[in-house]
């Protein structure tokens, strides 16, 4: 065995991954190769006392210093943030599309139910303030809006969701009322 | 306990502060020995386990639990001891640092000879290059496997096992120079 491959083998032994058949072959070229054999001493007492060394104590208080650098708050609020700005963005979009239609709905059939539209319309707006302006403050619902927009695309499918439901609520009331106008012509 | 690990990492998501301070308690001791080992200073090592566990809390949502925890943080620790720009002051009272378990069991002489070689190791081990070094207190004073080192470096195996025979041979062959300068 040369030099080179019991260099590797000293290695091996030091990674405790020697098998006996390698081990067996390193003892027997450390014993007529005195420079090898100094190799392997110097290696193993050094990594003997490296290994000895014990672990030093942290400091009893890095707990406490820790707990009063971190916000704590970061993961409790981050889920209550987000739901109201899914129930706010959610009650918008309702709110504009039910607005935009029983606008159509209302000039195309003047006079029959414009009260209602109305009354339906001034129900929602105050229903969507009353949530802006009991849950957020307004420098909440800024910081809210801009997250918002950079969380659009996750926002995005659970807004058309809404809109897509309350458009078919909406034509299923248009067909009855009509269904009532034709009736009572 | 790895399981363990997750399950406290979920309370903290969950807004649970002491489950963070219990992750604290059972990791700072890990922390704090590499970054002392690395630093082989007290003030500095107490302050980059602190900046440690706050970067894990600020990270901890993108923890990926097919990684043991441990993996997971000393990744961050070593990460962060290699970052450090400049090597700060170090401290000039080892000795008392260690304990010596063996050493009191040898004679007087055989203990100072013990004492001193032990404080050259060190010293040299702290020469070496911040690559090197760290693997040398990772697998030989923190006992961590191969895969472990690997995935905390993000090195394939095989540079990892090349790199720490290498920082062998730099150790071996420093403490031979500093023998040959001694005679």
């Amino acid at each position: 065995m040369d030099c080179n491959k019991a260099s590797m083998l000293i290695m091996k032994y030091l990674d405790k991954d020697i098998t006996e058949k390698e081990q067996n072959k390193l003892t027997k070229h450390l014993e007529v190769c005195s420079e090898c054999r100094e190799e392997f001493n110097l290696l193993n007492d050094t990594f003997e006392i490296v290994e000895d060394l014990e672990d030093v104590e942290p400091p009893k208080d890095i707990e406490k210093k820790v707990m009063a650098s971190i916000d704590k708050g970061k993961y409790k609020k981050k889920s209550y943030k987000n739901l109201i700005y899914l129930i706010v963005s959610a009650f918008s979009v309702l709110s504009l599309s039910t607005y935009f239609i029983f606008r159509k709905l209302t000039l195309s059939i003047p006079g029959l139910i414009s009260d209602f539209s109305n009354f339906f319309i001034e129900s929602i707006v105050k229903f969507v303030s009353f949530i802006v302006v009991n849950t957020i403050n307004t420098s909440d619902l800024l910081v809210g809006l801009v997250k918002l927009i950079s969380k659009f695309t996750l926002i995005l499918p659970i807004v058309l969701l809404v809109f897509l439901f309350n458009l078919v609520i909406l034509e299923l009331c248009i067909v009855k009322i009509y269904n009532i106008n034709i009736r009572r012509n | 306990m790895e399981e363990n690990d997750y399950k406290l990492v979920k309370r903290c998501l969950k807004g649970d502060e002491k489950a963070f301070e219990e992750i604290v308690t059972l990791y700072k001791r890990k922390v704090y020995n590499i970054a002392y080992k690395f630093t082989r200073n007290k003030e500095d090592s107490s302050d980059i386990t602190q900046e440690v566990f706050i970067k894990a809390y600020n990270s901890l949502d993108k923890y990926n639990p097919e990684y043991k925890f441990s993996t997971w943080i000393l990744k961050i620790t070593t990460n962060y001891c290699l970052d450090l720009k400049k090597k700060k002051s170090v401290d000039t009272t080892p000795l008392t640092d260690w304990n010596e378990t063996n050493a009191s069991t040898l004679s007087a002489e055989n203990n100072y000879i013990y004492k001193e070689n032990k404080n050259i190791i060190i010293q040299l081990i702290n020469n070496l290059p911040k690559k090197y070094r760290i693997l040398i207190i990772m697998y030989h004073q923190q006992n961590l496997s191969y895969k472990e080192m690997s995935d905390c470096l993000n090195l394939p195996l095989t540079k990892v096992k090349n790199r720490l025979y290498r920082a062998r041979g730099m150790l071996k062959d420093n403490l031979e120079s500093i023998r040959k300068e001694e005679f």
